[in-house]
């Protein structure tokens, strides 16, 4: 609270008391409109209670100066601690009891500072009348007369200028100010304010002359009208002007304080009928604003979804598409609306997803296939849900493009083949010379048996049994060679994965065709405990079999490296809870450090001094990628056991 | 073929295909064969009084060939040893051949090199048959020999002329003349010149069982 602030204040409230100083009843300051009220109630309600005091300071002011009788000190100070006590405390209530807001953002607002428009000026006027009513200023008789002028006057006073201080003060607080820039809206206005001073003349003026009464309605015209177009700022400006054109009618026609006091009660309806229009027609703007903001908060988002998004009505046909559906399809929108939705979607599951249960929740369908114009088909996954939309009841489909989903699948499959590939070759070069030696022993056989024939057959007599015998035997070896070589080539392939129905022992079988020489050379004990009745797996036998094939050599190695005596290797194989068969490789090796246990999976983690640490790594991944999960445990008896248990399939 | 009369190729090898191949293509050469399936069952079932040679498997799980081979010198079997191996490497070659082995034969086998070779075996277990059993008739004549012709005929393998011994032992010319007479008669000697060969052979001999 500036002195400065305070001064004007002042200087403001009594030049308005000047200015309304008409038909002041007893010569005080009891007239038919006082807008320095509503002056006080805004700065009040702007400012807080402590304007009160400016209050009290500018009310005592204005009496000294403008009363036209001599007023005794203590009712001038009493009639003043009233006025401003009255008016500093009902603001105060407004503005904390019912979230008042200054701006008059809302209607309730507007109708909470005109409801303290009435009652407060009432309490005030009857104290202040009473305290010149025991003064003998005001006569008794007269209370009511006076109390009821001094109500209305200040009540009016503050409903036309209260509103008008606040808005404009709102209005000038927005940075930039908004001043309307268009012709038309500009036009407008002055045609509406044109009118709003054709009524007042048309009132007041040669048409309603002595009856001014007559043709008050008259002023509703031009004030709905720019309540209504310009809400609740045009509205303020059109009840001042209109209150000032009344008092200068009152001046001109030199009007009885009767006729003011009634012209008064109609302009006090007027003013608040045409501010709770305003103020309706405001809110109701605003209100439109925030809906279509939020429209198009909502447009623009399911413009900027990836995700095709279309609704359909019950007969399947589309009622509306955004964006990625014209990308996604490869055409406009006006080509889609209207048109079946099976022309774009089809899948075999389409039926249950396009008439689904209903409810706003998606339902999340499988994969479908998009079909362009062109007849070029793409994947999507889609999703729908039921909405009304204007009451008809319509589905949302939710659309999206998988095929970048698939490739990168597709990729990442690839890749892990190859891997995998890679690993097995390694696997193979690493088993080389073991194999070698595998292979040498047939060929040798079969050498040795055909040698031995050729010379019986150089012989003079022919020993047709031994030849038998030697080319049987012969058969039987290269036969022999044939198994290692088949297994290397099976366990070597290339080929696209596939998955195939297959028995445990089987998988077991043949990685011990492929680790025996390994096993026997290294005169390595292998026991099987494989359980009988085991059910099939459904598995790229290639791949399990690599990861047998992995423990197995793993288990070769650790035993071999840490000169273990009496190595021995344990394969069991059997069936664990829902029918899952659990495969498990056990050694009696030094075991797993506890340093390489934590991280035994991560790729290059190795305890080989050749090895590329990526062989567990691919193994796991092998076994994730059939539904499983390749664990390690530490024996009790020493060594490690790796296990992994895959699902058994149902079926014979 | 003559010289493989009533002598015995033994086949070592853990493996049977290449066990029962070889002995195939053996016997069709008109060898005769005999197989074991490990050097313990070699060791279990070989009679010592046997004449052959052994074909043996270097890298067998149990124990390797070459173990078998230092267990038979130690029994002091005198069977040449051919090594049969996929796995020829250098090191095992020259330790294999160090050790006494006769040959070393990589797998897949050459016919020609293994029937040369079995040849070659059988020849050297000829020549050291013979040898043998000379030297061991020899050593049980020497064995008649008094102290005195013992002591003579040490003098003779350094190739003393009698004059000489005579002098060294301190008796006469004619003495040791008598003393030679018995000694040639004794081991049956036909000349001087073979009589001095018996002398190093029996010498060395006794030098190589002293060591």
């Amino acid at each position: 609270m500036k002195p400065a602030a305070v001064v004007l204040f002042t200087a403001s409230y009594v030049s308005l008391d000047w200015v309304s100083f008409i038909h002041p009843l007893h010569g005080i300051g009891i007239t038919p409109w006082s807008p320095a009220d509503g002056l006080s109630v805004a700065v009040l309600l702007v400012g807080g209670y402590c304007w009160a005091v400016a209050l009290f300071v500018a009310t005592l002011v204005s009496s000294l100066l403008l009363a036209e009788v001599p007023v005794g000190v203590g009712a001038l100070l009493l009639g003043s601690t009233i006025i401003a006590a009255g008016y500093g405390i009902g603001a105060e209530l407004l503005r904390r009891l019912w979230h008042f807001s200054v701006s008059l953002t809302r209607p309730s607002d507007l109708i909470l500072l005109l409801a303290m428009a009435l009652t407060a000026p009432a309490l005030v006027a009857m104290a202040y009348v009473a305290v010149y009513a025991t003064t003998g200023l005001v006569p008794w008789s007269r209370f009511g007369e006076a109390a009821s002028q001094f109500w209305i006057g200040d009540a009016i006073g503050i409903a036309v200028l209260a509103p008008f201080l606040l808005v404009v003060r709102d209005w000038l607080q927005t940075r930039p100010i908004e001043v309307p820039r268009d012709s038309l809206r500009l036009g407008e206005i002055f045609v509406q304010f044109a009118s709003l001073t054709l009524a007042l003349f048309v009132v007041f003026g040669p048409i309603g002359g002595h009856e001014p009464f007559k043709f008050f309605y008259i002023l509703f015209l031009p004030l709905i009208w720019i309540a209504a177009r310009q809400g609740l700022a045009g509205a303020v400006w059109a009840v001042l002007a209109t209150q000032g054109g009344l008092i200068l009618a009152f001046r001109l026609h030199d009007l009885s304080v009767a006729d003011v006091r009634s012209f008064q009660l109609l302009m006090y309806a007027l003013a608040v009928t045409t501010l709770l229009l305003g103020a309706m027609v405001s809110e109701r703007r605003r209100a439109l604003r925030a809906l279509s903001e939020s429209e198009k908060r909502l447009a623009s988002i399911l413009d900027a979804v990836p995700d095709g998004v279309i609704a359909i009505d019950s007969a399947e046909r589309i009622q509306s598409v955004n964006p990625a559906v014209e990308r996604l399809f490869s055409v406009t929108k006006d080509r889609l609306l209207g048109r079946h939705v099976r022309d774009l979607i089809s899948g075999p599951d389409v039926d249950r997803m396009l008439a689904g249960a209903a409810g706003p929740c998606g339902e999340i369908g499988g994969e479908f296939l998009g079909r362009r114009s062109d007849d070029t088909t793409f994947p999507i996954e889609l999703t729908t849900g039921s909405q009304h939309i204007d009451d008809q009841p319509h589905r949302i489909l939710v659309l999206r493009d998988i095929a970048l989903r698939r490739q990168a699948e597709t990729r990442a499959r690839a890749h892990q083949i190859e891997l995998a590939r890679v690993s097995r070759v390694s696997i193979a070069g690493q088993m080389a010379s073991a194999l070698a030696h595998e292979l040498n022993q047939p060929l040798t056989a079969v050498i040795a048996y055909v040698r031995g024939c050729l010379r019986l057959l150089r012989q003079q007599s022919l020993q047709l049994p031994l030849l038998r015998e030697g080319l049987d035997e012969a058969v039987h070896q290269a036969e022999r060679a044939g198994i290692i070589i088949n297994r290397l080539r099976e366990f070597l392939y290339d080929g696209i994965s596939h998955q195939s129905s297959i028995e445990v022992s089987e998988i077991i079988g043949a990685v011990l065709d492929l680790a025996r020489p390994e096993l026997v050379q290294n005169g390595i004990d292998t026991r099987l405990l494989i359980s009988p009745g085991l059910p099939r797996l459904v598995v790229d036998r290639i791949q399990i079999e690599q990861v047998l094939l992995n423990l197995v050599r793993n288990a070769i190695e650790a035993m071999l490296n840490a000169h273990t005596r009496q190595p021995r290797i344990t394969i069991a194989a059997d069936v664990r809870q829902l029918n899952r068969v659990r495969i498990a490789v056990s050694d009696v090796g030094p075991g797993v450090a506890e340093d390489v246990a934590s991280r035994l999976f991560e790729p290059f983690t190795t305890t080989k001094p050749q090895g590329m640490g990526l062989g567990l790594s691919i193994s796991r991944s092998i076994v994730q990628a059939h539904g499983g999960e390749l664990e390690m445990t530490r024996n009790s008896a020493g060594g490690a056991t790796f296990s992994f248990a895959l699902p058994g399939h149902a079926g014979p | 073929m003559s010289k493989s009369e009533n002598k015995t190729v033994f086949i070592v090898d853990d493996d049977a295909g290449v066990r029962r191949g070889l002995s195939f293509l053996l016997r069709s050469a008109g060898h005769a064969v005999e197989t074991f399936a490990s050097a313990r069952e070699f060791l279990e079932r070989y009679d010592n009084t046997r004449r052959g040679c052994v074909l043996l498997d270097v890298w067998m799980p149990q124990s390797s060939g070459l173990d078998l081979q230092r267990e038979l010198q130690a029994r002091s079997w005198d069977l040449p040893v051919i090594f049969i191996t996929g796995h020829g490497t250098i090191p095992t070659a020259i330790a294999a051949l160090r050790a006494g082995a006769l040959d070393f034969i990589e797998k897949p086998i050459h016919e020609d090199a293994l029937l040369g070779s079995i040849e070659r075996a059988l020849d050297w277990e000829d020549r050291h048959y013979v040898e043998a059993a000379a030297m061991a008739e020899l050593r049980k004549r020497a064995a008649s020999l008094t102290p005195r012709e013992r002591e003579i005929l040490d003098l003779v393998a350094q190739a003393e002329p009698n004059k000489i011994i005579a002098q060294h032992l301190g008796i006469s010319f004619r003495t040791v003349e008598i003393h030679r007479s018995h000694i040639i008669e004794k081991l049956g000697a036909k000349t001087t010149s073979e009589l001095v060969r018996m002398a190093i052979a029996l010498e060395s001999a006794t030098v190589r069982d002293a060591s």
